[in-house]
């Protein structure tokens, strides 16, 4: 039935043309952004341990620069894992590299740095530094959150793994980017209006693959070789272009792009060709079942 | 809990054990000066 609900699903996106904007620079500034906290609260220690180091307490400077380089551990851990969780979000597969709990590590080593700090740095009593670090790890989680689910859907049925699935769309989205910027040096109207419809044609598929990772055994071939010949072509058009219109050139350009259109929606049409006859198969399946069980 | 509540609490804790640990580095010395220098007064009846 999963699957039933899957198939229509992907067809009801198809029709709204509900294709995502990949943004690399903001899907890498966020998780930094989030975790600056971390980063920036335990600065003082540096100039505490230098200070104390100054002043002949070594036990003490060791403390404060042993906690500070540990929360400056804590702090990428965490980054790592909301980096892993912006990544879950964005797509729909999540990597497998997310079963290490970077977060929940993250506020652990925080903790224990905290604890170091104030008993050795400090000089705080005991149980007052265990409090401390209890409540900066408590904080950290309270904070920034959890890990993703754990159990982090492996394909083995679909003969690819989640990670090869996430480097060929990332692969792709790269090249989109690159296509895009590209479009942007190209003045010529038609053009510019046939990239915009190869784009978007790309993203429909990708997002057909991320939808049902089955799909990918079809349209790896599409988004290696095709999209790559694709942005070279563009790119190497763009680059000419600004020398000056040259109306050979303009034609072949044409062509290539009127044959990628071609084989963007031939490629659309046998994903969703595939898709409806598993839907059918699926629909003569659970009707046999149906009379089995005399319903 | 309400999300929002529960980071804010989360920003307040993190920023109070991390933010004390540092104060306490920075005006331990100057504490002690000031707790030490009582010790030298004697009371005489």
């Amino acid at each position: 039935m999963s699957q039933l609900k899957r198939g229509g699903a992907k067809q009801g996106e198809l029709k709204r043309g509900g294709a995502k904007r990949y943004d690399p620079d903001k899907a890498r500034q966020l998780p930094g952004a989030r975790a600056f906290l971390l980063y920036l609260l335990p600065m003082p220690m540096l100039f505490v341990a230098l200070w104390r180091m100054l002043g002949g307490n070594t036990s003490s400077a060791l403390g404060f620069a042993l906690c500070f380089a540990l929360c400056m551990v804590a702090a990428t851990l965490v980054r790592n894992g909301l980096s892993i969780e912006q990544e879950a979000k964005r797509r729909k597969i999540v990597r497998r590299s997310s079963t290490v709990p970077y977060k929940l590590i993250g506020a652990g080593v925080l903790g224990g740095a905290i604890f170091i700090g104030a008993a050795l740095g400090a000089k705080i009593a005991f149980f007052s530094s265990v409090l401390l670090g209890i409540a900066a790890a408590v904080g950290a989680v309270f904070t920034y959150g959890t890990d993703p689910s754990r159990n982090a859907p492996d394909m083995p049925a679909v003969g690819v793994t989640s990670e090869e699935v996430l480097e060929i769309l990332n692969e792709a989205d790269e090249k989109i980017v690159a296509i895009e910027a590209a479009r942007d040096r190209i003045h010529n109207v038609e053009m510019k209006d046939r990239l915009k419809n190869i784009v978007k044609g790309v993203r429909e598929i990708t997002d057909i693959v991320e939808d049902d990772p089955r799909d990918l055994r079809r349209a790896r071939k599409f988004l290696r070789t095709y999209l790559d010949g694709a942005q070279r072509v563009t790119e190497g058009y763009a680059d000419t272009h600004k020398y000056g219109d040259n109306g050979e050139l303009e034609d072949n350009f044409r062509n290539v792009l009127e044959t990628i259109e071609n084989v963007i929606e031939e490629q659309k049409g046998k994903l969703l060709e595939n898709n409806l006859t598993e839907l059918d198969v699926q629909i003569e399946v659970l009707q046999m079942q149906l009379e089995k069980e005399g319903v | 809990m309400p999300e929002k509540l529960k980071k804010m609490i989360g920003v307040v804790m993190l920023v109070c054990a991390v933010g004390g640990v540092s104060c306490v580095g920075l005006l331990g010395p100057s504490v002690d000066r000031v707790m030490n220098s009582g010790s030298d007064v004697k009371v005489v009846e």
